[in-house]
């Protein structure tokens, strides 16, 4: 139903409007950064704008439109949670979108190394990130709680394949010395897809609190394993 | 669609607080009008309750009926059942004039009577045989003031007409006054509607600090200030409680989509 005072209802779709060209450019910076890696393409890499200016100013456009949201409106339950949810999504965003530059960085790092080993692992778990970030974008914008909770599961897919990775290239490292330089280079690319992976899922929390007030409070499944310590060897 | 306070709201520790007022299913009729529909709402002892809602939902309806307000209304009738501390407030051997020393209630518009200040305190207590000899009226009096948060701004004033004072100072004087019989329960009927934000803000930290002694409901249109100044709130419509809860959990994720449409401005 619409706000008696249809001015309320235009502040909230600005935001929503906000939030929506952030996510459109975030998805697309990553697009491209992963179209980069798999061709190996250094101008395409090296076209993403290294200063991310327009979605940091969206960034602080938004956190201005929110701070007066809550200022002059003082909204409260779904309006409240809209208002504190825009705030952390436009964070996260700003976070994908800084991770994808990084690729693009990594790729132009990576014309410095005598070899590399293949990107194609790295490009298929990015093109799976790109999918949920594009997706939980759709459940912002849809509304869709049940859709967040989808993508906050299918998180546990890409822990997997990192840690899939990360071992990948540690046998290159050391099979062959040359390639320590490239592999570190790729660890840090994956641990960016990584990265993103947890920003899409933290989106999906925000948009399943947004609509239900509930909170997805049991800890998300994770298969990252490269952190842990190996077992004993008798 | 009256819902049970079961169904309503469900404390993490439900005996965390006891019962002050306890209304079991309770209608109000103003003739053949039915103004309030099988009420189930409990108060809990020190604590604030707000009721809020639309014009004619019944809810200083509900608030009348808890010091027998409505008796004076003619053609108003109560059905159901309202206890104080588990005595029924309407039993027919229970005197109205003593419940409402018990149960206080302070108005919208500020309304001291045409006396001096210590004697619109002093009143209270005198009807009703609460001070032996002037020293033990006056102490209460000037507790009375201060606990009201007008005791500095009034010391050198008493024999002043209260209706000289300011609005603001005027509603606490007359909450000064509520206190002064020792009432277990204040009514606050749109305590603040008629003062100004500052007034208002000194109103609502009194509020707050009389929950220490006191249980208090209030009825307010401004939903900032139930969310202000009460641990719960119940929403009123149409002459049915349609939900109560814990005032975070109706500001922040209300349980029913008519209290959501109220509080988000997106109603009627």
């Amino acid at each position: 139903m619409p706000h008696i005072v249809s001015s309320f209802d235009q502040k909230i779709a600005r935001l929503e409007g906000t939030i929506e060209r952030m996510g459109v450019l975030a998805a697309s910076q990553l697009d491209r950064a992963l179209d980069a890696l798999e061709r190996n393409d250094v101008d395409l890499a090296r076209a993403i704008p290294p200063d991310d200016a327009e979605i940091d100013a969206l960034h602080a456009q938004l956190d201005e439109q929110v701070i007066l949201f809550l200022a002059l409106r003082a909204p409260v339950a779904v309006d409240l949670r809209t208002a504190i949810t825009a705030l952390r999504i436009g964070g996260e965003l700003e976070r994908i979108a800084d991770h994808a530059r990084s690729i693009a960085k990594r790729v132009l790092a990576l014309q410095d190394t005598p070899a590399h080993p293949p990107v194609q692992p790295l490009v298929r778990m990015g093109r799976t990130v790109h999918q949920l970030v594009v997706g939980v974008m759709e459940a912002d914008k849809m509304r869709a709680p049940e859709r967040a909770l989808e993508i906050w599961h299918q998180d546990q897919a890409i822990d997997t394949q990192y840690s899939g990775a990360f071992r990948e290239l540690l046998t290159y490292m050391m099979e062959d010395t040359r390639l320590l330089a490239a592999c570190s280079h790729m660890v840090f690319l994956a641990k960016d897809i990584e990265r993103i992976g947890d920003h899409a899922t933290n989106i999906g929390e925000m948009v399943y609190y947004r609509e239900t007030g509930q909170t997805l409070g049991m800890a998300r499944p994770k298969a990252d394993t490269t952190a842990f310590p190996p077992e004993p060897v008798d | 669609m009256s819902v049970t306070q079961e169904q309503a709201f469900s404390p993490a520790n439900p005996d965390s607080a006891a019962i002050k007022v306890a209304a079991h299913d309770v209608s109000v009729f103003y003739g053949e009008k039915r103004a309030l529909d099988g009420i189930d709402l409990d108060i809990r002892v020190n604590e604030v309750t707000a009721l809020i809602g639309p014009s004619g939902c019944g809810k200083s309806t509900f608030l009348r009926s808890l010091n027998r307000m409505n008796d004076l209304i003619e053609g108003c009738r109560v059905t159901g059942n309202i206890t104080l501390d588990g005595q029924d407030i309407y039993d027919v051997e229970l005197d109205p004039v003593q419940l409402r020393a018990r149960v206080g209630m302070v108005f919208q518009k500020p309304n001291p009577f045409p006396k001096s200040i210590f004697d619109n305190v002093a009143y209270g207590p005198r009807i009703h045989g609460l001070a032996e000899g002037g020293d033990a009226l006056e102490e209460i009096v000037v507790g009375s003031l201060e606990r009201a948060g007008l005791w500095s701004e009034v010391k050198d004033r008493l024999k002043e007409p209260g209706t000289g004072l300011s609005g603001g100072q005027q509603q606490r004087l007359c909450i000064a006054r509520a206190i002064a019989v020792a009432p277990e329960v204040i009514l606050m009927d749109e305590p603040c509607s008629a003062l100004d934000p500052i007034a208002t803000a000194r109103i609502e930290e009194l509020i707050d600090e009389l929950r220490q002694n006191f249980t208090i409901v209030i009825v307010t249109h401004s939903m900032q200030q139930a969310a202000r100044v009460s641990q719960r709130t119940a929403f009123f419509h149409l002459g049915d409680l349609v939900e109560i809860g814990g005032t975070e959990q109706i500001f922040t994720n209300p349980k029913q989509k008519l209290t959501q449409g109220y509080i988000t401005g997106r109603f009627g």
